[in-house]
């Protein structure tokens, strides 16, 4: 039984993550605000220097900022991310009402597709997708989507099944509505919300894919400021120059943790409101 | 029984609290040998959490405070869990509710019958299997050889409660606390179960008895005691507190038990017809004065798969009257229900309407009749949109209803005071109402449409008691004032005949018996009938009682 | 109730009938995995016999005997039956790159990353059945402390934990070698890399599966004869808290062989994931393609048995009533 209290709980956890993810956001879109320097600075004489003083973080091996290269790092990373999981969400969705909408036929092809999509590890998939399409930003946001439709396909067709047999939704038939307006008001309201949920959870582990690949060299490459090409860059110098190694990583695990706290966060409440 | 003998357990002035919440106070109880003490109570009367504090399980968080706590004339209030190890399975025995979640499905039975024999070692090991076979046939299980091999979830529910009290028989302890042991269960194999138990005292074993339904404590217990809200309220001897009670509460709770002996409806609404004997097929078509029924199933049969679950049933229900439907757990009332709604179509046979056959019309038609026939579930939490609140519940049925927008808001408060709550309940969230508050709604709900008939299914299993009175009291007034009809399903046949003026016994899908309440209660003429009446607990006959006219009394 | 002589039969029934439709779904998985092959053979820009010949360079003549071997100038469906032929009879084609036949670079590669898989799932297991045991249920800031470090788990992306490592235990500590050759000691970082984001998924799965069976009321009767909590967990809860995870095997086989990829690249190790990786960059088609339809046959296995053991530990799905 849910209390006043719950509602009433100070989360610090919550707020920082909210915060932090404010910030990465603002990052993203104006880069300027939060820095005056430019990621592509190079600077001979300040290479590697340590954290503190006038570069925060330190400098890289071509003496440039890393604090100014981790914020303009942030736009690749989100847009990617986001882009991914947009497209990855949107068509599940179509996918996934037409399985469960749609017959048996359509539902049986839908999730034999699903099936062998999923049967696939996603890294492998996603080299796979990229060695046809080819390297870069694009054709990363297309091979993370893609392993990521099965995902969302299978969560809503399992939600409308559920919710077609629920209790309220017979109580609604009884009552006399319409069929369609069944499904407009209390199918579709009611299996979207935890796909969205899903989907906020998903836009971290998204971005996490993205820096991955970059990692690898497939997204985006050096000498781009993306948090993952950073790491892959700097491979070299990790004995002698540990904060190359950290901070680039850390704006990574910060952002996807605030991502999911805030996601797990939702999903409570989604979940609290369901009986 | 010598109440001589020290007690095997007792507590003076137990409280158990969590977190600043009090859920049992100042109870003091004592259990002799070979005496059966029963403890009454409502939910949230603190019963159950009582009987887990005594052997030491009050749950995580629990503070637990007494004056003494005795078990086996020792000092048990400052025992650790390895002293309460000692204790429990040896000493005391647990029988829970529902063998189903009670006993462990990934495990065979007579593992679980063998464990307590491991853990305190009492057969030396090669042993347990075989003990725990024996002690499966003394419970009663037939086959027990077999039956040891199988899962919980492979024996039928009777079954399954025997193994779970074999399991707590297993190392013969001198008391055995069973906290609502039959609830789960069909009427008739309670009584079974119930008869097991008595056999058990019979050889000795006292019994800590914990249950809502009084009726099931007047079965075996010696002494009762009654539990409201974490406090003792009444303590006796059974005959006692059971026919005479002192405390106004005690009088309550026996007031609102749903007897099978008599019932709150008073006068026959006239539009029935005299009441034909199911066997005997009608002479002569109902004469044309007599109005036609406003539901009309003929020869109803529906399988699903190879199981056959209704097979020939006919009813009628009539303008303003209670027609109760009867029947354990199998026996095809809630598909008989949906039938009736026209959710689902019967392989055979058809349901009239106002005359005209729910497969005869087209959706649209349907929807339109779907306005004068509603349904109260058992369960209205899982009847509501989990995303609404009470008044957005109630404006979509007002909105079916053809209540125009504005109207609507002023019509479902309305609504609500005709049930009896109020107003401001109207931005609240099923979630947060209690089960009482939540059935009332279901029936505002139902309402809204102006229906002339109200499918009721189980719609008081799930509500204690007292409740249970007040919601059964809503629905006859409710009756009286709009003149509605309701098909009333359920299996507690106390209940049934409290509101029904008409019942039909349903079993395996074939309908056994039906006509007059009075005449199915009091001469049944079916076995089955007879078997289920015989099953049900019912308390001694109360010489003093706290206002009910007896049906008899009144028509008379 | 039913006599004991009918189940039998009705057992065994469906026994075969789960295990016919276990192989049904198999093979679809492992036709889908080729399809999903042939079909980015078909999808990369160029003539196939180019995306086979990738960026090496061959002869004319050699390109002529290509497409005689592949029947590249064949209609599409004959040329996807003889690649399903072939595959069948092992052979997944031939690396241009490597100037060897898939099949052995992959068997060359498998050992090293067979060793650090192994590696990284035991020290998953262990380390999540253990938390799992030990923080379910418990006090509310136990709980929270293990959640917030399963998050991290979960958020932290894997290469990143293995430069954590490799910087600190191996270059600024010197706690272990950063080659990938030194014996065992060198598999213990990479091995930890591994784990990570699997621990992370397994204990969160673990743990609510432990919870939710230590609210039934089983557990209650367990304790009420006798039984002590730890072993309630250990002998009832434990079994109730494995079932969730065999239906994760996708993700689990997912995290795993990504990480290796990964781990493989960030420690400089032998292995799958480097042969891969190198393969993709330099458009060796065929060694991708056979690393997926290796990854795909891994898949089936793995999800075929634990499947079985689902069954085993719950014996309400061997389906005879």
């Amino acid at each position: 039984m849910p209390s006043a209290t719950v509602r009433a709980r100070i989360r610090p956890g919550l707020w920082a993550s909210v915060l932090f993810i404010a910030l990465i956001v603002l990052a993203a879109l104006f880069p300027g605000l939060l820095t005056s320097g430019s990621p592509a600075d190079t600077n001979i004489v300040a290479t590697l220097s340590p954290p503190g003083g006038e570069h925060l973080l330190g400098t890289d091996a071509n003496g440039r900022d890393i604090l100014t290269r981790i914020i303009y790092g942030a736009r690749p990373s989100l847009l990617t991310g986001l882009g991914a999981t947009a497209l990855g969400v949107v068509s599940g969705t179509l996918l996934g009402l037409l399985a469960s909408l749609g017959g048996r036929v359509a539902d049986e092809i839908v999730m034999r597709l699903g099936d062998m999509v999923l049967s696939l590890p996603s890294l492998l998939l996603a080299l796979l997708i990229l060695s046809v399409i080819g390297p870069g930003a694009v054709g990363t946001l297309y091979a993370i989507a893609i392993y990521t439709i099965p995902v969302y396909a299978r969560l809503v067709r399992v939600q409308t099944m559920v919710i077609r047999r629920s209790l309220y939704v017979e109580a609604a038939r009884s009552l006399g509505l319409s069929g369609p307006r069944i499904v407009a008001r209390h199918i579709l309201p009611n299996a979207f919300a935890p796909i969205l949920v899903l989907a906020t959870i998903e836009v971290g582990t998204a971005i996490v894919a993205v820096s991955s690949l970059s990692f690898l060299g497939f997204a985006a490459q050096p000498p781009a400021p993306e948090w993952g090409a950073m790491l892959a860059g700097g491979k070299d110098y990790f004995g002698i120059a540990w904060w190359v190694a950290v901070f680039p990583g850390l704006a990574i695990t910060l952002t996807v943790l605030s991502i999911t706290v805030t996601g797990r966060w939702l999903q409570r409440r989604v979940e609290g409101r369901a009986a | 029984m010598s109440l001589a003998t020290k007690p095997l357990i007792e507590t003076t002035g137990l409280s158990v609290e969590f977190g600043g919440n009090l859920a049992v106070r100042g109870l003091s109880l004592a259990v002799h040998p070979g005496e059966c003490l029963g403890v009454v109570g409502e939910s949230g009367s603190g019963k159950s959490v009582t009987a887990r504090t005594l052997i030491g399980l009050a749950g995580p968080g629990a503070d637990v405070r007494a004056d003494s706590l005795r078990v086996d004339g020792k000092d048990a209030i400052r025992y650790t869990d390895s002293q309460w190890r000692k204790v429990r399975g040896s000493r005391i025995g647990l029988v829970l509710q529902d063998a189903l979640a009670s006993l462990d499905p990934l495990r065979r039975v007579g593992q679980e019958i063998a464990e307590p024999l491991r853990l305190h070692r009492a057969v030396p090991r090669g042993e347990a299997a075989a003990r725990a076979v024996q002690l499966l046939r003394t419970v009663g299980v037939p086959e027990p050889e077999i039956r040891s091999r199988q899962y919980p979830h492979e024996l039928s529910g009777g079954l399954r409660q025997r193994a779970l009290i074999a399991s707590a028989l297993a190392c013969d302890p001198p008391l055995v606390v069973a906290d609502e042991p039959t609830t789960a269960l069909d009427v008739t194999v309670q009584a079974q179960i119930l008869a097991l138990l008595a056999r058990q005292k019979e050889a000795g074993t006292a019994l800590l008895l914990i249950s809502h339904d009084l009726g099931v404590v007047s079965q075996l217990a010696d002494r009762v005691l009654v539990m409201k809200e974490g406090a003792a309220v009444e303590e006796g001897p059974a005959q006692q507190v059971l026919t005479a009670p002192e405390h106004p509460y005690t009088r309550e709770l026996l007031g609102a038990v749903p007897s099978v002996r008599r019932s709150r409806v008073t006068v026959r609404p006239p539009a029935v017809p005299s009441p034909v004997p199911a066997q005997t097929a009608p002479a002569a078509p109902p004469p044309p004065s007599a109005p036609a029924a406003l539901i009309e199933a003929r020869g109803i049969t529906k399988s699903f798969g190879r199981r056959r679950v209704l097979d020939e049933v006919s009813f009628s229900l009539y303008e303003g009257e209670t027609l109760g439907l009867v029947g354990e757990s199998g026996s095809g009332k809630t598909t008989l229900a949906r039938v009736a709604l026209g959710l689902t179509g019967p392989d055979r046979g058809d349901v009239l309407v106002g005359g005209r056959s729910w497969q005869a019309m087209k959706g649209h038609e349907r929807r339109r009749a779907r306005r004068g026939i509603q349904i109260v579930h058992q369960d209205p939490l899982g009847s509501f949109d989990p995303r609404f609140n009470v008044r957005r519940v109630l404006e979509e049925a007002l909105e079916v209803g053809g209540v125009p927008r504005p109207r609507r808001r002023d019509r479902a408060g309305e609504l609500l005071e005709q049930v009896g709550l109020d107003g401001a309940l109207l931005e609240r969230r099923p979630l947060h109402l209690s089960g009482g508050q939540r059935q009332r709604v279901a029936v505002a709900r139902a309402l809204a449409t102006g229906p002339r008939v109200i499918v009721c299914d189980e719609p008081v299993s799930a509500l204690d008691v007292t409740v249970q009175a007040q919601i059964l009291d809503l629905l006859s007034g409710l009756q009286a004032e709009l003149g509605v009809s309701y098909l009333f399903i359920s299996h507690d046949l106390g209940v049934v005949r409290q509101v029904c003026h008409r019942v039909a016994v349903l079993k395996d899908g074939v309908i056994v018996e039906n006509g007059d309440a009075e005449e199915v209660f009091e001469r049944p003429r079916h076995d089955y009938t007879r078997s289920l009446l015989s099953a049900v607990p019912m308390l001694p006959e109360q010489p003093v009682l706290a206002g009910r006219a007896t049906a008899t009394e009144a028509s008379s | 109730m039913k006599h004991a002589g009918k189940r039998w039969p009705s057992r065994r029934r469906h026994l075969l009938s789960a295990a016919l439709i276990r192989l049904g779904t198999s093979l679809l998985v492992l036709w889908g995995a080729v399809t999903v092959s042939f079909s980015a053979l078909l999808l990369t820009p160029g003539s196939v016999e180019d995306a086979l010949i990738g960026t090496s360079n061959v002869s004319p003549l050699v390109r002529q005997q290509i497409v005689a071997d592949y029947g590249l100038d064949r209609p599409l469906i004959a040329q996807y039956g003889s690649y399903i032929g072939n595959v069948l009879t092992g052979d997944l084609g031939h690396s241009y790159k490597l100037h060897q036949s898939v099949t052995s670079a992959v068997g060359t590669q498998l050992g090293d990353s067979v060793e650090l898989a192994l590696g990284g799932m035991a020290l998953a297991l262990v380390a999540s059945v253990a938390l799992a045991l030990f923080t379910a249920h418990r006090a509310r800031w136990l709980r929270g402390l293990s959640s917030g470090v399963e998050l991290i788990g979960i958020s932290i992306p894997t290469f990143w934990v293995g430069i954590l490592l490799l910087t600190f235990f191996s270059f600024q500590l010197g706690w272990f070698p950063s080659t990938a050759d030194s014996g065992p000691a060198s598999l213990v970082l990479p091995s930890v890399a591994v784990a990570v984001p699997l621990t992370a998924l397994l204990t969160q799965v673990m743990r609510e599966g432990l919870e939710l069976a230590l609210d039934e009321p089983f557990v209650l009767t367990a304790r009420a004869r006798g039984m002590s909590d730890f072993g309630v967990r250990l002998r009832h809860a434990l079994r109730h808290a494995l079932l969730p995870v065999a239906t994760l095997t996708g993700l689990m086989l997912g995290s795993l062989i990504g990480a290796m990829v990964v781990i493989e690249q960030v420690f400089n190790r032998q292995g799958i994931g480097r042969l891969v990786l190198t393969a993709v960059k330099e458009k060796d088609l065929p060694v991708v393609m056979g690393v997926v339809l290796l990854s795909a046959l891994i898949y089936v296995v793995v999800s075929t048995v634990l499947d079985l053991l689902y069954r085993v530990i719950d014996p309400r799905l061997r389906g005879a009533q």
